[in-house]
């Protein structure tokens, strides 16, 4: 192996290439996981209905996107949108194209990926908590909002914290992805610094140690949340 | 859709499956040495094992196969085909999930079971392979399906590195005459659905079987 390594290319052009690449990760993932939270929750509630019109389509959604991978996914709202052209010529306009930026369809396609996902996780919480014990708040004179507000939410919260705060993470890195629709995140800019530099090596390298420490920033800062936080709501940690 | 161009997007599937499957199985073989290892006793393998896991999934696949891309013909100091090259990184890959799926299979076995073969007389080797390995086998097939679905979807990212995979045909389809978007991505989206959603329908089917039989046998 005789290659001369030149590392100095990425922490030389880190505040130049780099750190805007890593405001546009977070940007990217806090905006589609926080709008993908709401999506899931409600996504969750339509498939706990016992009502087929809406069970139906929140399970066919949220099977498509967890059988197709994500780049399907942001290619469909990318490209595939773009391909309809709404007929205006009756009102003397020129035909009308659905289009999104890169920024856009890489919020959308994220939104939708993990809002699939985020509703599974808030499924499976819901239903973790037990009838009996929620028959048992009942039974002790508790109002449904207060059954919910310190029965359910608790438990649910207890469950569903870690898989959301991983689903966090894996949104994060799923989001270089959009990297190949030109979103200039993290990805992006390690590749535009490529073309500039030719030391592709050095530079995806530097790329994995960006993200690792990314990730486990993201992670410590969620670790120290709930022991604030939710401590009450996390009794093993007393 | 052009003439010829679903019957190419059937073949791109097939390669798709081919890629996924054998990086399936040497992501296992990696799973199963690092989830032993993770499992094991001894510091010093539990930490390498630890680093392994932690780093690769905590690095997007799109770095690991870039990387792994420009990196493999260094190490070996020739050219690298394309298919090898994407095979070791979704293995790479592949394999700290396998790893995980394995230390979880070992440790739903009990203690009592690992007493009780080495007061037989039987040595931490074979207890592995006679005792544990069998009984974490039914605990690790139906996640390792899990893990054979996100291969499958994960090896869509191979389109980067310009190898002709489902999702990089259905990208040549789209980028010749006449130049149709949606259909293509469609049929696209459908194979990948179909095999993903009836694997992962096996998987829920195959759990529902093997944790049947567990709870007759105890």
């Amino acid at each position: 192996m005789n290659y001369v390594w030149h590392f100095e290319v990425v922490w030389r052009n880190f505040s130049e290439y780099f750190y805007p690449g890593i405001l546009m990760t977070f940007k990217l993932t806090l905006s589609s996981f926080s709008l993908g939270l709401l999506l899931g929750i409600v996504v969750a509630f339509g498939r706990l209905s016992r009502r087929k019109l809406i069970y139906w389509p929140a399970s066919g959604y949220v099977e498509f996107v967890r059988n197709t991978p994500f780049l399907v996914q942001l290619y469909f709202v990318y490209f595939g949108f773009s391909a309809f052209e709404i007929d205006l010529a009756f009102l003397g306009f020129s035909p009308y194209r659905i289009s999104f930026s890169p920024f856009e369809s890489a919020v959308i396609a994220l939104t939708f990926n993990c809002g699939g996902y985020i509703a599974e996780i808030v499924r499976a919480g819901v239903q973790a908590v037990s009838h009996g014990v929620i028959e048992a708040a009942q039974s002790s004179g508790m109002s449904p909002l207060q059954v919910a507000r310190f029965i359910i939410l608790p438990q649910a919260l207890t469950i569903v914290y870690p898989p959301l705060v991983n689903q966090l993470i894996l949104t994060m890195l799923g989001s270089s992805v959009a990297s190949l629709v030109t979103v200039p995140e993290l990805s992006f800019q390690g590749e535009l610094l490529n073309y500039m530099t030719f030391r592709t090596l050095e530079i995806y390298i530097g790329l994995g140690v960006m993200y690792l420490i990314l990730n486990w920033s993201v992670a410590l800062f969620f670790r120290v949340i709930r022991q604030v936080c939710f401590r009450r709501y996390f009794p093993e940690m007393h | 859709m052009p003439e010829g161009a679903f019957f190419f997007l059937l073949e791109a599937t097939w390669v798709t499956v081919k890629l996924s499957s054998l990086s399936l199985v040497l992501a296992f073989l990696l799973g199963l040495v690092f989830g032993i290892m993770r499992a094991s006793r001894i510091h010093v393998f539990r930490y390498v094992a630890l680093v392994y896991i932690e780093v690769v999934r905590g690095i997007p696949l799109l770095v690991v196969l870039l990387t792994i891309f420009f990196l493999l013909p260094i190490l070996m100091n020739q050219q690298v085909p394309d298919f090898i090259a994407v095979v070791t990184s979704l293995a790479l890959y592949g394999g700290a999930f396998a790893a995980e799926i394995v230390r979880a299979g070992i440790e739903s076995i009990g203690r009592g079971q690992w007493e009780a073969a080495r007061s037989t007389g039987l040595n931490t080797w074979q207890v592995m392979r006679f005792i544990v390995m069998p009984q974490a086998f039914l605990v690790i097939i139906p996640p390792a399906v899990g893990l054979f679905v996100g291969l499958i979807k994960d090896s869509s990212l191979a389109t980067v590195v310009g190898y002709v995979e489902l999702m990089k045909a259905g990208d040549i389809v789209r980028n010749n005459p006449p130049f149709y978007t949606f259909g293509p991505l469609s049929v696209v989206a459908l194979n990948y659905f179909v095999l993903c959603f009836s694997l992962s329908r096996f998987g829920r089917w195959l759990e529902g079987r093997l944790s049947q039989g567990r709870a007759r046998s105890t």
